[in-house]
């Protein structure tokens, strides 16, 4: 799988861009020259030799912030992701294969979370549970979560009603096989493009919550949060918000090519996703059957 | 076919008042009214009607991919298989005594299956078998219907349309089935594999595999068909032998059917002719 998705640029790039935050992300907190919550006399001071990126409005070392601020804004955007990736694929696939009573709740509840807006849940859910970024996740998480419920269940509904799963079913194959068999394969490409898409959907909302000083409190550093007391001092440090924003707007990106480069490699077959060596080999040979007009060769 | 007078053998599919319907209450739609007939070990029958005729779901009812009306029946070797629980049915599956072929090959091949794959699947979903003696079965299916045992690492997308039909029927015979259910196993190929796979459906006959062979075309029926039925908005009509059936129709809807088969010229009866059977069928 590597060594197909590699062989496209956008691979590369999106690579060479998480890289990029994964090292901030990891090794930023360590490396800060300055602890974030540190003040100074030098407020709203000029990039320089000792401050790369200048001070806030309190003195603190922007770069220090930023680098702190990094595993908080990342790392709960991968946990978003992960929520909601298991509260709706997993009921997506099943609610094809279970009885029509799970289907029937399943829908019903993922039509509540989509007509419920994100920013007005999520301030519901801290003020329900208390000011958290767990409490924040959960809230995101589960209003993302009908994007994964969506995708695999049309996936899994466009593969159960296809002849050769019937060949399967005709056969006696019990529900588990079908799904493991002909079913996963299939899925796994739309929902590894809504996965890289969430990331970087998810990372947006976040930060729009921290934006708002909702998950997390100031003075904790997060990408949102230095972002919302950047403006506050436009007049002073018009530059200020390029660094958050930059770093987002990097974070945003790189997902959304790494999907892209998803469903180019997948194709229209998913096996290549989970390593099978065979359907490596069946889409190269695809791939030049269509480029060299394949001759068809009849046995017999 | 086999030495014994098919009359003295018991049918292996035996139906009886067959009749399924869709909708309820105002909603509710007539598919198929009162079907019933047999085939014996070793013998074919044609199923022919026009398209939406109830061809196809007289099939899946048998296989019990459609649920049957009260009151019908449906012996499969001796087993009514109307009925049956969830594990049950699973169980009658996996025996493999009734096999189904689809009419598109390309459909019904999953696309990241080799050849070897899909043919060994009836039987590793069976699980009664050792991977070794699965492997040997399908190398002498393979050879059974004549593909070349080089494919079998082969991708449906890299075979041609007869291809995919023969390891479509290799796979259904594998498991040794006495009924085989042909569901327009030749409408998606070109003229030169129909007649390939019509060859090989008729070593078929030599065994004693009762074979239920579905079609709208009666071109292909004829050759490799010992009985025909007629089935005309959801009801048998006619039923004679297929000889019969092609050079004496006697049901309007028949005649209607043998006349309007293709030639070189054209239809076999003029326009005015079908429209007096069209009268015949729906006199107002």
């Amino acid at each position: 799988m590597i060594k197909t998705l590699w062989k496209l640029r956008s691979t590369k790039i999106a690579a060479a861009m998480l890289l990029f935050i994964a090292l901030i992300t990891i090794v930023g907190p360590f490396v800060a020259p300055y602890d974030p919550l540190a003040t100074s006399s030098q407020a709203l001071a000029a990039p320089s030799a000792s401050h790369w990126l200048g001070t806030d409005y309190l003195g603190r070392d922007v770069l220090s912030r930023i680098l702190a601020g990094a595993p908080l804004s990342v790392g709960s955007t991968v946990l978003v992701a992960v929520i909601a990736l298991l509260v709706g694929a997993i009921p997506g696939i099943l609610s094809v294969y279970l009885r029509a009573g799970f289907e029937w709740v399943s829908l019903r509840v993922v039509d509540t979370f989509i007509a419920l807006p994100f920013l007005v849940f999520a301030v519901a859910m801290t003020a329900l549970l208390g000011n958290g970024i767990i409490q924040a996740m959960i809230a995101v998480g589960l209003l993302v979560s009908p994007l994964f419920y969506r995708v695999a269940r049309s996936a899994t509904l466009s593969v159960a009603n296809s002849q050769y799963v019937e060949a399967a079913v005709l056969a006696g194959a019990s529900t588990g096989y079908i799904v493991r068999k002909h079913v996963w394969s299939k899925v796994l490409p739309p929902i590894a493009i809504s996965l890289a898409t969430t990331l970087g959907l998810g990372l947006i909302v976040i930060s729009s919550l921290q934006f708002l000083g909702i998950g997390v409190q100031p003075p904790t550093p997060t990408w949102g949060g230095i972002l919302a007391s950047d403006l506050g001092y436009l007049q002073q440090q018009p530059y200020a918000p390029i660094y958050p924003t930059a770093l987002i707007l990097i974070t945003v990106l790189a997902f959304n090519l790494l999907a892209d480069a998803i469903r180019d490699a997948a194709g229209e077959s998913g096996r290549i996703l989970i390593g099978s060596k065979g359907a490596q080999a069946n889409r190269a040979r695809r791939l030049a059957a269509v480029s060299s007009d394949y001759p068809e060769k009849e046995a017999a | 076919m086999p030495d014994v007078p098919l009359s003295w053998t018991a049918p292996t599919l035996e139906v009886a008042s067959l009749n399924v319907h869709f909708g309820r209450g105002r909603a509710r739609k007539q598919i198929i009214d009162d079907v019933g007939f047999e085939i014996r070990p070793g013998e074919s029958v044609g199923l022919i009607g026009e398209t939406g005729s109830g061809k196809s779901t007289i099939a899946r009812s048998i296989l019990g991919l459609v649920d049957p009306s009260a009151g019908s029946s449906v012996l499969v070797a001796g087993k009514q298989v109307v009925g049956l629980s969830a594990n049950a049915r699973r169980s009658f599956r996996r025996s493999g005594v009734a096999q189904y072929v689809f009419q598109d090959p390309h459909k019904s091949l999953d696309q990241d299956f080799t050849v070897e794959q899909s043919i060994a699947e009836p039987l590793l979903i069976r699980g009664d078998i050792k991977r070794a003696d699965v492997a040997e079965a399908v190398r002498r299916q393979v050879d059974d219907v004549q593909l070349d045992a080089a494919l079998l690492g082969r991708f449906p997308a890299e075979l041609s349309g007869g291809q995919r039909q023969r390891v479509a029927i290799a796979r259904a015979l594998i498991t040794k089935p006495r009924l085989l259910i042909l569901d327009e196993p030749v409408s998606a190929l070109d003229s030169a594999n129909r007649v390939k796979i019509l060859e090989l459906l008729g070593r078929l006959r030599s065994s004693e595999v009762a074979m239920l062979f579905i079609s709208h075309d009666l071109g292909s029926v004829a050759g490799i068909t010992d009985r025909t039925l007629v089935l005309y908005r959801g009801r048998v009509v006619e039923v004679n032998k297929t000889s019969q059936i092609v050079n004496a129709p006697e049901h309007p809807y028949t005649r209607l059917l043998v006349g309007s088969a293709p030639t070189l010229s054209g239809g076999s009866i003029d326009r005015e002719r079908r429209e007096q059977l069209r009268a015949e069928l729906h006199p107002s």
